[in-house]
């Protein structure tokens, strides 16, 4: 039990890219944490709508704001990384949603636990509202708990974030698949908590078209190639 | 009744060869494998939609060995695969698949050995989870390269 002692800074990173009409909600849910974030850090990535216009009506001293051109998820992500100064890291994509004690929870989780690096909760999916009557019968929406293990569920410790290194910014999809599987292969220590921490948006997309992405089995690869050169050093 | 020819278990399954390994990913379970080269190039050929007997002639050219011998440890190979899910039985209406004669093969590529996959079930969680946000047409896209 390492409860005693100062509490940790905690600091969130929301990457957004035309978002206009969610990242206003998934702020909020940020913003009404039952333990609030020190710093809550908004990298927008390039936006052509009125995303950014949305994130300013939020203004206040604990948030940052930063622009940058577009560059893609991993990049958005590192920039608010590199920016972050608390202890412990959260990241929410700008249409998914926290539960009111996610950081609690979470904080809790880690100060109770010296030997843990990352602390993941549970996940449940939902229709976006503005998209029901159009996706209602095609979409598979996942009502049940699952374990999340996505950046969206995370809360983990800066100096587990400074062994595994930033995101791979070549990669469009499969960002945190590669990223998990590293801290993985340091033996970095994660749990999965029991409650729902999040709530992610499904409000449609193109599912084959993802899933034809190649960048997945480059991601598998790079993990095979990591963990040959590990084992031929060992 | 004997089966003639697989395909691809698409959309679930996708493969890439990269800097030489044939990798294979099932998305409806996250388990991936590693091919090795007989296997790779039995892979090639049931992409190609290549019946088992014109398979079979392939990797034979390729590894120089007898076809006749491999035959059975060909067919051994796609049963795995189709138990894997990774291919799936062909209709054999399907329009006449593309078997040519590998002449873009040059020589033997390797030693023969029988033809198999490294399994790995360790990212299954990960990779079951990630594929549902979107990235096409309305978010996180790239620059056009």
């Amino acid at each position: 039990m390492s409860v005693v002692g100062r509490a940790p800074r905690v600091s969130v990173v929301l990457p957004v890219y035309d978002r206009e009409n969610y990242v206003g909600e998934a702020i909020e849910s940020v913003l009404a944490q039952t333990l609030p974030p020190d710093e809550l850090i908004v990298v927008d990535d390039g936006s052509t709508d009125g995303s950014l216009a949305v994130v300013e009506r939020f203004a206040r001293p604990s948030m940052q704001v930063i622009r940058q051109e577009n560059a893609g998820i991993g990049a958005a992500r590192n920039r608010g990384l590199r920016a972050a100064t608390g202890d412990l890291i959260a990241f929410i994509d700008s249409d998914d949603l926290w539960e009111p004690d996610k950081l609690e929870l979470q904080v809790g989780a880690l100060r109770e636990r010296d030997d843990l690096d990352l602390v993941f909760g549970h996940l449940v999916e939902f229709l976006s509202p503005d998209r029901a009557d159009e996706l209602g019968g095609s979409l598979e929406v996942g009502t049940d708990p699952v374990p999340g293990l996505l950046a969206l569920t995370l809360l983990v410790r800066r100096t587990a974030v400074e062994r595994i290194g930033l995101f791979d910014e070549k990669l469009r999809v499969g960002e945190f698949v590669d990223w998990m599987a590293r801290a993985r292969d340091l033996g970095l220590a994660s749990l999965v908590l029991p409650q729902i921490v999040a709530r992610r948006r499904i409000h449609g997309g193109n599912t084959v078209l993802i899933r034809s992405n190649r960048d997945y089995l480059r991601v598998i690869k790079s993990t095979l190639d990591r963990r040959r050169r590990a084992a031929n050093a060992g | 009744m004997e089966v003639e020819r697989y395909c691809v278990n698409e959309p679930s399954v996708i493969s890439e060869v990269i800097d030489g390994e044939t990798i294979v990913l099932n998305f409806e379970n996250g388990h991936y494998y590693s091919f090795n080269p007989s296997a790779s190039e039995i892979w090639r050929r049931v992409c190609a939609g290549s019946p088992i007997a014109a398979a079979t002639e392939w990797v034979a050219s390729r590894f120089a060995v007898d076809p006749a011998a491999i035959r059975p440890e060909v067919e051994g190979f796609l049963r795995r695969l189709e138990e894997e899910q990774l291919i799936r039985r062909a209709a054999k209406a399907v329009a006449p698949a593309v078997v040519t004669a590998p002449a873009d093969a040059g020589g033997p590529v390797a030693a023969f050995s029988s033809p198999d996959f490294e399994k790995f079930t360790d990212m299954e969680e990960l990779l079951l989870l990630d594929p549902i946000h979107e990235v096409s047409d309305s978010g996180w896209p790239q620059k056009s390269q």
